[in-house]
């Protein structure tokens, strides 16, 4: 069981798991934990010859039962290959099944927030490469969730809406849109190739969002992850953040369904370092503008399509 | 604010069933049972299993097609 301790001095908590010091670390191919179960060979996670998508509890959990949720979602049984690479209509069902999570995790007592995730690249700290992503259930409210909630508050109204239409308006950051999602480079991003896909309408979670929205905005998440991996010739390790709306005490307070990504890298062999500035001060002191990455990255999506 | 997030028909089912910490497997409001002990969620069906040491595995599927 994770205990929390309250950091004063930043007004946040501080999660200790210690028994994930002994999680599976970067196994050989043969020995990957999410790959199915094949007949003659040992049980995996997932007691199954073949799957779609498998979601299930965390063996090695930072938040469980009565104090929140650790899942792992598997977004298929090839053990190669990355969220980009998927069928689309892979991604379309994946984005039924954070839906699903969403749902049911936001019905628990013991659960706050609801945050699903990708850790993609040995870059962010990922232990397994088949193609997964995770869930966490915080039995709080995290502080980016609530700094989001301010943020409604200083603009009064919607924050990623508000910034959206500045976006549009402005219209240099700007790298993908469909019907329902539009993708961008913040005017200021703190990562060197950091983008946001926000949905067009206000929609503060997944629940909100019709069939159709779902599909084009696992289209919008396929685009940008291409184009990506287009950047640099490589796969690009990113931190994927689906941003949704409280689910505990403060929700109906704000929200708005957006999805940021976080890539370490500032060139192609060169990380990101969140040094003295960055962790001292909680300053991001950035090498890339965002208006050049954005360039950058509109001709990297291209060339992916 | 107390209310949970989703449309108010749907909290009316989801917070009974879950709250308590003994039933995670309950279905939420957008599962509904289908035929064969499978629960229909949009495109998908989904299957609810439990884990030798306890825990629970959920595969999603995209349904079969309409004979």
């Amino acid at each position: 069981m994770s205990e929390l301790r309250f950091n004063e001095l930043r007004g946040e908590q501080v999660a200790y798991a210690i028994h994930r010091q002994d999680r599976t670390f970067l196994p050989d191919r043969a020995h990957c934990p999410l790959d199915p179960t094949r007949p003659g060979h040992p049980p995996t996670e997932i007691p199954l010859e073949a799957f779609e998508i498998v979601v299930f509890d965390n063996r090695f959990p930072a938040f469980e039962r009565p104090g929140g949720a650790a899942e792992v979602v598997v977004y298929t049984d090839d053990h190669e290959g990355s969220l980009g690479a998927l069928p689309l209509d892979r991604v379309e069902a994946l984005m039924w099944v954070w839906r699903h999570r969403y749902a049911e995790l936001a019905a628990r007592e013991d659960v706050e927030y609801v945050y699903i995730f990708e850790n993609r690249g040995i870059e962010v700290g990922v232990t397994l490469h088949h193609p997964h992503g995770q869930i966490y259930g915080y039995p709080f409210l995290p502080p980016v969730a609530a700094l989001e909630l301010a943020a409604d508050a200083r603009l009064g109204g919607c924050a990623p809406c508000a910034l959206l239409a500045r976006e549009r308006e402005d219209g240099r950051r700007i790298l993908l849109e469909n019907e329902a999602v539009t993708g961008y480079v913040p005017e200021a991003a703190r990562w060197p190739y950091e983008a946001h896909l926000s949905m067009r309408s206000h929609r503060a979670s997944l629940l909100d969002c019709e069939p159709d929205e779902l599909r084009l905005l696992a289209e919008a998440l396929q685009t940008l992850i291409r184009g990506y991996d287009r950047l640099f010739e490589r796969p690009l390790p990113y931190v994927m953040a689906v941003h949704q709306a409280p689910t505990g005490a403060e929700a109906g307070a704000g929200g708005h369904l957006h999805i940021e990504f976080y890539p370490p890298l500032r060139t192609a062999d060169k990380l990101k370092y969140l040094a003295g500035s960055e962790q001292g001060a909680g300053t991001f002191i950035s090498d890339v503008l965002p208006e050049e990455a954005a360039a950058g990255l509109r001709e990297a999506i291209e060339r992916a399509r | 604010m107390d209310r949970k997030p989703g449309r108010p028909e749907e909290q009316e089912r989801q917070r009974p069933e879950s709250a308590s910490g003994e039933d995670p497997g309950a279905p939420d409001a957008d599962a509904q049972p289908a035929p064969g002990g499978v629960e229909r969620l949009g495109p998908l069906t989904l299957r609810r299993m439990r884990k030798d040491d306890g825990r629970s595995l959920i595969a999603y599927s995209r349904e079969p097609p309409s004979p």
